[in-house]
């Protein structure tokens, strides 16, 4: 499956130009900054930059381009570890065990456990790209109705991993995103719950949406403290804590890689992308864990979990993108219009005759990962001063900040408006108690999973099981799924058992 | 603040443009446009009239002596963009590059938008697509025959993926009932947008798709089109044209073609009647474009079309497509219950 010609030529091309490696810090810093920048995705920073590489040949731009993708994927971990609110879909699950570890002054080891997961992740990505992206890309738009409903709701059984104490209100939160999500004009031209406002009919505006909640949650939470951590002498950026987090996760390569592949496949899936692998391999992780009651508490897995699965889900992204010429999302999106302006083509034609051309976008992407470690260990340097800032300034800070964010992804006022109606939604139900993240997730994933629904509907003539006893994949996702659902249950059992067999 | 100082501006160019009349001056008429231009994109970076908008803007602004911005308004089925393109002041400022057929006459009679079609003017509609049926390169259906034969066998088990508001729909629905055959006797698999169609065609997620043929071009490897809702069959897809398979069936006479998605510039509706000569200066400055062998051969290289068809011929078609999807008999396809 490698092509041992085309790999030569891609190394030839890489060491002839310089312009492909001075593309690549510019675009890593412009990506760490978006993705730090609440409300700032990825494709938003790649649609500001898409008209700059018309001035560029087609390697380096593409270098650029995708540099400023790797970088965001771990700029979104420092406002979710040093804030609790996720600037992007994909870091959602990175606030569930990184802002408690923040608040508890060990925000240096899960920045650093964010930065190496983040990195190798990268790395296991495009590793996976360089192997399989051809028939890997035949796999995946075989996914049909079926398969991606199965894949919406393992994101979607998150919820249930949240409830914690409480499981009913988490339950009854989750549900209550999950109506949310159906807002708007659904698959088969239903319109529901608009309102009359214009603008709902695409649905509730997710990214402001999630922003006002978790905003009004955690943000809401810190008043009466000064300082974002409590003890003075945990606010340096200290690197020898920041090593020991990314000691961490080489202290667990077997988990990490899970995590990895699990976002580079969910990642690979056209229209599910990064948002639902970070879910999924959270609660994997969670599911898989001996002690499953120290996450959400502040342990540095659940940051890996959730870190190296969006990384990892740039690499598969690319894998539609490039083996058949299809975006599987926004960032994805951008590059393939900066593929155009360069009169290139993605797809199966070229594949097959610029493998070269693959393989240097892969290699210098592998560079890109190697950076991505020098950069950001400086970019934490900056981005840790954060705690330091007393929270009478950094809560109107991070307010006007989300704001103006919230407005760059919609372009007119529906987007502050919606980070202030959820905001107060998100102070409400943390009044009440109710996990706000579960909300978040059921807003996420209810268009998604009803969508496909109709569609599993639709295409096996009212769930008939014939079309599913044609769909192995479909079998195996659904076995999988309860598997995994039923985990924790067979653990308990089995450690009752040894401990039953060793007390007589 | 921006908008007010246009305002003011174009309230003296009047009052110039008004003197200069009297004068016997017609240059000044000339001076039209004298700040950038704006296009407007009711979708999102990357679909087919974002790269449309972007590659005619930069020969645009050559022979406008203008630069030309494109801004994206996406959602809702480009209700959002149209709303907002109504918004902005008609003065000829800002222009507009959509799929008017089948969103315009979704937007108006399902999503209840309180504009009229006619508040849209048309300059060119230079990209008129075809819906096809299609099915991936190594289904089981090599040709329409093997489809109707399944569709007749076993009603109501093969699946049809197609967007739900689309001449596409209305297109196969006509096509089923003129060979006696019906809606119920398909699974029909609805979508939001075109590009999902498209991916469950090649990746087989369906047994068939009725879709724009344009998008299917560059996939053309991937896919193997069965049928073209064309009077003629294409040059492009080797495939036989809707008539021709009916009249095979012994169908007598075939109702009514829909052309597919409907694409090209817009202007304000009344901006003729307010800036004749700022629309004589737009019109003029697209045809230019449209006939010049080099925006042709750029156009050609993306697969975007650009046929010069002119203002009238681009309302009657836009009219005449309106009026076939508002037809009592299709709409109740397009509105849900």
């Amino acid at each position: 499956m490698i092509d041992g010609q085309a790999v030569l030529g891609a190394t030839a091309m890489l060491s002839s130009d310089i312009d492909i490696w001075l593309m690549i810090v510019p675009g890593l810093l412009i990506g760490l900054t978006a993705g730090a920048i609440a409300g700032l995705s990825n494709s938003m920073a790649m649609a500001i930059c898409l008209p700059l590489t018309l001035y560029m040949d087609f390697l380096p731009a593409v270098m650029f381009l995708t540099a400023i993708f790797t970088g965001s994927g771990f700029g979104g971990a420092i406002t979710s570890i040093l804030m609790g609110i996720p600037g992007t879909t994909s870091a959602v699950a990175t606030t569930f065990d990184g802002y408690p570890m923040a608040r508890a002054g060990r925000h240096n080891e899960a920045l650093g456990v964010a930065l190496l997961s983040s990195t190798i992740a990268t790395l296991y990505g495009y590793v996976v790209l360089f192997l399989l992206v051809g028939p890997l890309g035949a796999w995946v738009i075989r996914l049909a109705a079926a398969e991606m409903l199965l894949v919406a709701l393992w994101g979607l059984s998150m919820i249930a991993v949240l409830g914690g104490n409480n499981a009913i209100k988490g339950l009854l939160a989750g549900g209550f995103g999950l109506l949310l999500g159906t807002i708007g004009m659904n698959t088969s031209g239903y319109i529901r719950g608009t309102m009359d406002i214009p603008f709902l009919l695409d649905g509730i505006p997710l990214v402001p949406a999630m922003m006002g909640m978790f905003a009004a949650s955690q943000l809401l939470a810190l008043v009466g403290t000064r300082f974002l951590v409590t003890e003075e002498e945990n606010r340096r950026a200290d690197y020898r804590k920041i090593m020991a987090g990314c000691m961490e996760v080489l202290r667990r390569p077997v988990a990490h890689f899970k995590g990895s592949m699990l976002g580079v496949f969910i990642g690979a899936i056209p229209g599910v992308g990064s948002s639902v692998g970070n879910l999924v391999s959270y609660a994997e992780m969670k599911r898989n864990d001996d002690d499953p009651d120290s996450y959400g508490k502040g342990n540095p897995k659940g940051v890996m979990a959730a870190e190296s699965a969006n990384s990892s889900s740039e690499g598969g992204s690319m894998v539609t993108m490039l083996a058949l010429g299809i975006p599987g999302g926004g960032g994805t999106a951008m590059l393939l219009a900066a593929f155009t302006m360069h009169n290139v083509t993605g797809g199966p034609q070229f594949i097959n005759d610029n493998m070269d051309i693959v393989y240097t976008i892969i290699f210098g992407n592998f560079v890109q990962a190697a950076l991505l470690l020098v950069l950001g260990l400086g970019f934490l340097a900056v981005a840790g001063n954060i705690v330091r800032i007393p929270v009478t300034i950094l809560i109107p800070a991070v307010l006007v900040l989300a704001v103006l964010g919230s407005f760059a992804i919609t372009g007119d006022k529906a987007g502050p408006i919606t980070l202030f109606v959820f905001a107060a939604l998100g102070w409400v139900m943390k009044r009440y108690d109710y996990p706000v993240a579960a909300t978040v997730i059921g807003l996420l994933l209810g268009r998604m999973v009803e969508s496909e629904l109709i569609r599993t509907w639709q295409v096996s003539g009212g769930m008939e099981l014939a079309y599913f006893a044609e769909r192995p994949v479909a079998i195996t996702f659904a076995v999988l799924l309860v598997l995994s659902l039923m985990q924790p249950l067979i653990k308990r059992r089995l450690k009752q058992r040894r401990l039953s067999r060793a007390e007589p | 603040m921006i908008l007010a100082i246009r305002h003011k501006m174009t309230g003296l160019t009047a009052v110039a443009l008004g003197c200069a009349a009297l004068l016997g001056a017609p240059a000044l008429a000339q001076e039209f446009p004298d700040q950038p231009i704006t296009m407007v994109v009711p979708a999102g970076t990357g679909g087919s009239n974002d790269r449309a908008a972007r590659l005619i803007s930069g020969f645009l602004s050559e022979e406008l002596g203008q630069p030309i911005s494109v801004i994206n308004r996406p959602g809702g089925g480009n209700l959002l963009g149209h709303l907002y393109f109504q918004q902005q002041p008609a003065d000829g400022y800002t222009i507009l590059r959509t799929t008017a057929i089948p969103y315009m006459t979704v937007n108006m009679l399902v999503q209840g938008a309180e504009f009229d079609i006619t508040d849209f003017k048309p300059i060119n509609l230079g990209d008129i697509d075809t819906s096809v049926i299609a099915v991936a390169e190594d289904s089981e259906f090599a040709t329409i025959d093997d489809l109707l034969a399944e569709i007749r066998e076993n009603p109501g088990t093969v699946s049809i993926g197609v967007q739900p508001t689309s001449a596409d729909m209305i297109n196969f629905l006509i096509f089923l009932e003129a060979l006696g055959l019906s809606e119920d006797d398909v699974r029909v698999v609805t979508f939001d947008s075109g590009g999902p169609v498209r991916n469950g065609i090649a990746g087989a997620q369906f047994d068939a798709g009725v879709i724009g043929e344009r998008g299917l071009r560059p996939m053309a490897e991937q896919v193997n089109t069965l049928m073209v809702f064309a009077a003629e069959p294409l040059d492009v897809w080797d495939a036989p044209a809707v008539r021709e398979v009916t009249e095979a069936e012994g169908v007598a006479d075939y109702p009514n073609i829909l052309s597919g998605s409907v694409r090209g510039y817009f202007v304000h509706g009344n901006l003729e009647e307010e800036y004749p000569e700022r629309y004589q200066r737009l019109v003029d400055a697209f045809k230019a474009v449209s006939e010049s062998e080099e925006a042709i051969a750029a156009h050609n290289e993306q697969q975007i079309t650009i046929d010069w068809y002119g203002p009238e011929e681009s309302t009657e078609i836009m009219l005449r497509e309106h009026e076939n999807l508002t037809n009592p008999e299709y709409l109740n396809v397009l509105k849900p219950e």
